[in-house]
């Protein structure tokens, strides 16, 4: 089955005239709600980000530019939606781009190389022992021990995962086992990520967004290895759980939680408002992403892509880092 | 799918609908507690001699007013912008199609923290007791938790529910 890739601007037109709208890392028809293209991120978006001469390191925390409430009467997505598709077409090499494609979203399936995961998991500053000094109160001996351990079971995964390719079986069986292995780690995540979800206000959101990073990095590293090894229906039976999973831990989260509420006759009340309010929408961003990658599953299965032709396929092109996939 | 990814695109512009109402519900009524503290301080008692026995009728039918007034306000400038958004999120998930919210608006004029509020506001500590109703310094606001969040949530699970129905 062959299938067309195009680069975004395709869609353009009809973003612009409200009859398509991105969800996650879909392109719907409004009209119908059929779908009508995948976004998919490329080898080439890594390369362009391997040149960039920084990069917002934690993809989930970059939250700078808070601005008060009331200034921004309209944030909400239905009017900004269509302005951020129409910034993706239009600037795919701003750090805009870069900043989505790292924002804990992997739009498409994961096709960064596991090497590349792993160089980003040992930046200091997105272990967790680089942000462990203003953690130690909120980390008994015990959940941090764990916590390490798992950060290190994943990075000895990537690098099985990445010797994998070099493999006199095309990689089958390594790829096939640390699918296992991260299987057993996924769902340690969540009982971390909901403990932090628990308190009022959220006592660190960098920590919880490290976890979230952490979680989405294993769910995304065994989905491509399940795709790898031709396991389409466990890869898409495990994103269907992850973004359940997701859900169930997300969409109860408001921004209010991340606010001090009787810090209300500080002049800085607003701006807190707003960055919980961003720091929600990072949230939502990530589960729309996590609830969008079984549908691109669902059309592999459904049109007999060979899922690891795809994914050698996205990583070999180098002309656009981003394209819209149709089948 | 096509299903899945319409219902989810829909759950999302009512996540974010929700999210926006909560905070800027967070931002006018802590800034309108304080307000409302200060334009109450300001009413004056009147030089009828019945208060002597324990009552000032004028007193009392100015805090009234002023508590109607600002509920007034309220209602206009969050429960009827936030219902009207309301529709237009679904008018452009819906592609104008129908559907849309028939309920009633909420009058928060009618619920039961509204006769609250007026009892607190003539009472003799309405200092502590208003504040308390719409923000106090500690962050609770019954307004917003009793009030305004179960309606959001509401709003959208009932349009929600509605959308399935319909499969949007």
């Amino acid at each position: 089955m062959p299938i067309s890739f195009d680069i975004p601007e395709r869609f353009a037109d009809a973003i612009a005239l409200g009859k398509a709208v991105r969800f996650g890392a879909i392109l719907k028809d409004v009209e119908t709600g059929r779908i009508v293209g995948h976004l998919q991120e490329t080898g080439a978006l890594y390369d362009m980000l391997g040149r960039l001469p920084s990069l917002p390191l934690n993809p989930f925390s970059a939250v700078n530019a808070v601005s008060s409430v009331v200034a921004n009467v309209q944030l909400h997505r239905l009017d900004t939606k269509v302005e951020q598709t129409l910034q993706l077409v239009q600037d795919l090499k701003s750090m805009q781009v870069a900043s989505l494609s790292l924002a804990g979203l992997g739009l498409g399936v994961s096709v960064a190389t596991f090497a590349y995961l792993k160089h980003r998991m040992d930046k200091v500053e997105l272990r967790l022992d680089g942000i462990q000094a203003g953690l130690q109160k909120l980390l008994d001996e015990q959940r941090r021990a764990e916590l390490e351990r798992l950060e290190t079971d994943l990075d000895a995964q990537l690098s099985h995962a990445e010797e994998a390719w070099h493999h006199g079986d095309g990689g089958q069986r390594a790829w096939s086992r640390v699918a296992d292995k991260l299987n057993d780690m996924v769902y340690k995540y969540p009982k971390h990520i909901q403990r932090e979800l628990e308190a009022a206000p959220i006592q660190n959101p960098q920590l919880l967004m490290y976890l979230l990073e952490r979680f989405r990095v294993l769910g995304a590293t065994r989905i491509e290895c399940l795709i790898l090894t031709g396991e389409l229906h466990t890869a898409l039976d495990f994103a269907q759980r992850f973004a359940e999973n997701t859900q169930r831990m997300l969409a109860r989260v408001t921004p209010l939680q991340f606010v001090n509420r009787g810090d209300a006759h500080k002049p800085a009340f607003s701006q807190a408002l707003g960055k919980g309010r961003q720091l929600a929408t990072q949230l939502r961003d990530f589960h729309d992403v996590s609830a969008s990658k079984p549908m691109l599953i669902s059309d592999f299965i459904a049109h007999r892509v060979d899922g690891r032709d795809y994914i050698r396929q996205m990583k070999a092109e180098k002309k656009r880092e981003l394209v819209a996939v149709s089948f | 799918m096509a299903n899945t990814a319409a219902m989810g695109s829909l759950q999302r512009s009512l996540q974010d609908w929700r999210d926006f109402w909560l905070t800027e519900a967070a931002f006018t009524l802590s800034r309108e507690s304080r307000l409302l503290v200060l334009d109450l301080s300001e009413v004056p008692s009147s030089l009828n001699p019945i208060k002597m026995f324990g009552g000032d009728p004028e007193h009392d039918a100015a805090v009234t007013a002023l508590i109607d007034h600002w509920l007034g306000a309220m209602q206009q400038r969050m429960v009827e912008r936030a219902c009207h958004e309301l529709n237009q999120v679904l008018l452009s998930e819906s592609a104008g199609r129908t559907l849309t919210v028939k309920k009633a608006i909420p009058q928060l004029t009618n619920h039961s923290l509204a006769d609250q509020l007026r009892k607190a506001a003539l009472s003799t500590e309405w200092r502590a007791a208003v504040p308390r109703i719409v923000w106090a310094a500690n962050g609770g606001s019954e307004l917003l938790d009793q009030f305004w969040a179960p309606l959001l949530d509401d709003a959208c699970r009932t349009t929600m529910e509605k959308a399935l129905a319909h499969q949007l």
